[in-house]
């Protein structure tokens, strides 16, 4: 384990009841790094970040965060420490407004309403759609926009590690390429580090400087992106090449 | 006379949202059909009662005691008791809440007794006349303490941080703890916030029913009534709720005679129930207040 | 052979000396009462209770009854039956199959009645049914259930009886009633009194039993304006019933119920609101009648108010006086054999401290009559028959303006 590790997770093992999905996880994130996590539908890569995220309980194993153990600590509160998720299917608060939303993203915070506003427009101007469309209620917005409106909630809350879990399902290729830009422009002002549950391989890889693969449960592999990239294995299993 | 019946439904319309309101937000926030809703404005009408009785303080002055000591109580108890069982089938907390009902109402039958019981303050059953009109004072005042306590429901879902979390978890439990809001916390708040406005209606309410240990059950269908018409989880749909209960009591009244006082209301719950599940007051998105 | 003569003799004497030994013998009657401790009829159950119980101490506090050579103490078997019918049918049955008495007392209501008589009929249990008078109870050709209110036709109907020699003459009656049996028999005796007395009935509706606020029914009945207004419904309708009529401002000249006016929660539940309503009682303590058991009506009264702290109520008088005919009925057929007990129970004619007992062939009390009772300042005042009157009747009622200004 590198010692000044944000994210360091060992050995995790998480079940749901009595059917375990994970077992010996071991992955590592470095402050402001971006990394991937690659792997087969049903491996266990949500399951991986909703354990990080506080909303499942880990069977065995160790998170530590920023050096000081995670496991246990309950989702509302892991959030206020500084991990932020963006949960499959964006999960927006549909009978609320889009400024509502991402004013939620914030509910934990202490750093003030200046520090709150300043936020929100700076979200506002990563995401232009969504200060046009502040006052309308979430539900009513399109795919790619209730994309970027959950990415804002989560960076509403200031977070030192974001993670987006298939943050590309069902959105429009355009789309797709649009939300990578902004994350990207919204990584090179905040630096905050990434964690990207993807199916789109392609994009995740540029985004990310590493990537783990996940199957069935397992770490298989954890590499440099670009070494990944030109792997004949993964070529062929995730790239379709 | 249509215009007394009218003026009549209007007021009773009024107390009715008042009894209802509770209800909703709780079923609203945390899917609980919550059945100790009528015992709390039960054991609050029997509060007022001794207060009154005792301590000669007016109900209507005993509003905000009996509000805070049952959001304690109802805070507790979500806290401690319901949050529980809440992730336990349906079932489970039917049963549950069914016992604290049971275990209110012997409470009742123990420190009160079986004995009618009235509050009864100077200007109980005094009206005034206005050309024609007759206009019950205690009634009137039933209506618009309830109309403000919907309207700061209202302001405090919509504009306070604690009540955005409110509206957060029962939107989606789970994104509202990825944001950091303290789901079992709030389900307390809410359900001491339900108990207290329940608390204000049993207070205002014992001006007008008689006090008896079986007023529960008869609170209790009234908001599940009220609450269904204007869409469970809809505060402001309690309102309109309220108002067409009402309105359908005296209707049927007037229309078929006085026997069919609660047919209407019944059927017009039925027909919403399996034609409109969400309610009259129209939404797109599910527990908007 | 000796010794076979000795055992002989031995078991002679002792089967001569056996009756000699039961002489003496103080045995329990167990009656058994399945009446409401909860549910709408809480209040009046406890009443009720509180009747039979003096009964009963009265009784064993004398030593038992004295029924042939023995005497019976009595002692009870209760179960709350939960204001609910068939939760009273399934006691009554448990009282009798498994705790195996002979006798019931009633519960309250005639509804629950006309299901617990039932039960003690089939299984040829005498039912003393205190509290139960409408006359769908006893019309079935039951022949072990006996009643002790008079009929429920007879109540209201005396409100109607008195109101024809007032001045000025009530016209127009308004009659409403919660739909259950009771009040239903209540309100359609008064309608026949008044037709029979000349007078219109320009309203006569019944209402839902879960209604708790009756502002639509009275606002009908404010646009109709009757000279009387009755109600034949039980104590907490006349509560709701009577704010109602104070919130309209409805304007009678006289106002009666069946249960309200003579009891005092109502009184307390209401303050000045209940001023000038009337109400019947089957007894009060201002009636001049008596028994050689408990005494004057007064002296019930008094024994009550030491017992229980509160005053006496025609409910408890009831269920008392009802105790003391079955008694009666035991003593003189000398046995607490029920084939032998029924006939003369059937044939009781007396005066109790509660009212005349006489039975009709249907087990009805029809010996009685109702007493009327006032509240006047916050007090119910007997004035109604004569013969009871303790002052007169106030009418008209005052208009609510008029109550206002005072």
């Amino acid at each position: 384990m590198t010692p000044d590790a944000l994210l360091a997770i060992e050995r995790l093992d998480v079940a749901y009841g009595e059917i375990q999905v994970l077992w010996e996880v071991d992955l590592e994130i470095a402050r402001g790094e971006v990394v991937a996590l690659l792997g087969p539908n049903g491996a266990g890569k949500t399951t991986l970040l909703r354990a990080v995220a506080g909303l499942l309980r880990p069977r065995a194993g160790r998170i530590v965060w920023d050096g000081a153990p995670l496991d246990g600590v309950p989702a509302s509160r892991v959030v206020a420490r500084g991990l932020a998720l963006v949960p499959e299917g964006r999960r927006l608060f549909a009978g609320m407004t889009v400024a509502e939303n991402l004013t939620m993203g914030a509910y934990r915070r202490t750093d003030g309403r200046a520090a709150v506003s300043a936020d929100l427009e700076w979200v506002f101007e990563l995401f232009p759609e969504l200060a046009a469309r502040r006052r309308q209620q979430a539900g009513a917005l399109s795919g790619g926009e209730q994309q970027m409106c959950a990415i804002g909630r989560g960076l509403m809350t200031k977070p030192r590690l974001l993670m987006l879990d298939e943050l590309s399902l069902g959105l429009s290729p355009v789309a797709v390429d649009r939300i990578v830009a902004m994350l990207a422009a919204a990584h090179r002002t905040r630096g905050m580090a990434m964690l990207i549950v993807e199916q789109d391989v392609r994009m995740a890889l540029e985004l990310a400087r590493r990537a783990y693969i996940l199957e069935t449960g397992r770490i298989t592999r954890g590499d440099e992106a670009r070494r990944l990239i030109d792997d004949p294995r993964v070529k062929k299993a995730y790239l379709g090449l | 006379m249509l215009v007394q019946e009218l003026l009549n439904a209007v007021l009773i319309g009024g107390i009715y949202a008042a009894i209802g309101i509770g209800f909703s937000l709780v079923y609203g926030v945390m899917n609980l059909l919550n059945l100790v809703h009528g015992a709390i404005i039960m054991l609050a009408g029997y509060v007022t009662y001794s207060l009154f009785a005792r301590l000669g303080l007016d109900p209507f002055l005993s509003i905000p005691v009996t509000m805070g000591a049952f959001f304690v109580v109802g805070y507790g108890l979500q806290r401690f008791v319901i949050n529980r069982i809440l992730t336990a089938s349906v079932f489970m907390s039917l049963i549950l809440t069914y016992g604290i009902d049971l275990v209110i109402v012997n409470i009742v039958l123990l420190v009160w007794k079986t004995d009618l019981l009235a509050v009864t303050p100077s200007y109980a059953g005094a009206s005034w006349a206005i050309g024609g009109l007759v206009v019950s004072k205690i009634r009137v005042a039933i209506f618009v303490v309830s109309a403000a306590l919907t309207a700061l429901m209202y302001v405090f879902l919509d504009g306070t941080r604690t009540g955005r979390a409110i509206r957060a978890a029962a939107l989606d439990k789970e994104a509202a703890e990825l944001v950091g809001v303290d789901t079992p916390g709030i389900y307390a708040v809410t359900y001491g916030l339900s108990s207290a406005l329940a608390a204000a209606a049993g207070s205002m309410l014992a001006t007008i029913y008689t006090l008896t240990p079986t007023l529960d059950g008869i609170y209790l269908g009234k908001a599940f009534v009220v609450a269904v018409l204007g869409g469970l989880g809809n505060i402001t749909g309690a309102a309109v709720g309220g108002l067409v209960l009402s309105f359908a009591e005296s209707l049927g009244v007037v229309v078929l005679g006085p026997s069919y006082q609660e047919i209407i209301g019944f059927g017009i719950f039925l027909v919403v129930l399996i034609l409109r599940p969400y309610g009259l007051v129209g939404r797109r998105f599910y527990a908007e207040i | 052979m000796r010794f076979v003569s000795v055992l002989t003799l031995a078991a002679l004497i002792g089967v001569a000396a056996a009756p000699a030994i039961a002489t003496a013998e103080t045995r329990t009657l167990t009656v058994g009462i399945s009446i409401s401790y909860s549910g709408k009829f809480a209040k009046e159950g406890e009443l009720g209770r509180l009747g039979y119980e003096l009964f009963r101490e009265v009784v064993n506090e004398r030593a038992g009854i004295k029924i042939g050579n023995d005497r019976y103490l009595i002692e009870y078997k209760y179960y709350d039956d939960k204001s609910d019918q068939a939760t009273a049918a399934n006691l009554v049955e448990k009282l009798i199959t498994e705790d195996k008495v002979k006798y019931i007392f009633g519960p309250f209501s005639s509804d629950i009645t006309f299901a617990t008589s039932a039960i003690g009929e089939k299984y040829k249990v005498i039912t003393m049914a205190a509290l139960a008078n409408a006359e769908k109870v006893y019309t079935r050709g039951l022949k072990y259930t006996f009643g002790a209110f008079p009929p429920a036709s007879e109540g209201l109907s005396t409100i109607v009886q008195m109101a024809a020699d007032l001045q000025p003459k009530p016209q127009t009656v308004a009659i409403v009633y919660p739909d259950a049996l009771f009040p239903f028999y209540g309100a359609k005796g008064a309608k026949e009194r008044a037709e029979k007395l000349g007078m219109k009935v320009v309203y006569f509706e019944k209402y839902p039993p879960t209604v708790k606020d009756l502002t639509p029914v009275m606002t009908q009945v404010k646009q109709l304006n009757p000279d009387i207004f009755l109600t034949s419904a039980l104590l907490e309708d006349a509560i709701f019933v009577t704010k109602a009529y104070r919130e309209l401002r409805i304007n009678s000249k006289l106002m009666g119920f069946t249960t309200g006016p003579a009891v005092i929660d109502f009184m307390s539940a209401l303050g000045d609101t209940a001023d000038y309503t009337v109400g019947y009682a089957w007894w009060s303590p201002t009636v001049r009648l008596k028994d050689d058991f408990f005494g004057t009506a007064q002296d019930y009264e008094a024994r009550f108010q030491q017992r229980y702290k509160q005053p006496g109520n025609y409910i408890s008088a009831a269920a008392s006086a009802a105790g003391l005919v079955l008694m009666r009925a035991m003593e003189r057929a000398g046995s607490v054999d029920v084939e032998k007990v029924r006939p003369v129970l059937a044939a009781t004619d007396m005066e109790t401290f509660y009212n005349v007992i006489r039975y009709d062939a249907t087990g009805m009390n029809v010996g009685g009559f109702a007493v009327l009772i006032q509240d006047q300042k916050g007090k119910a005042v007997t004035v109604y028959p004569p013969k009871a009157a303790e002052t007169k009747l106030l009418y008209p009622m005052p208009t609510w303006d008029e109550r206002g200004r005072k």
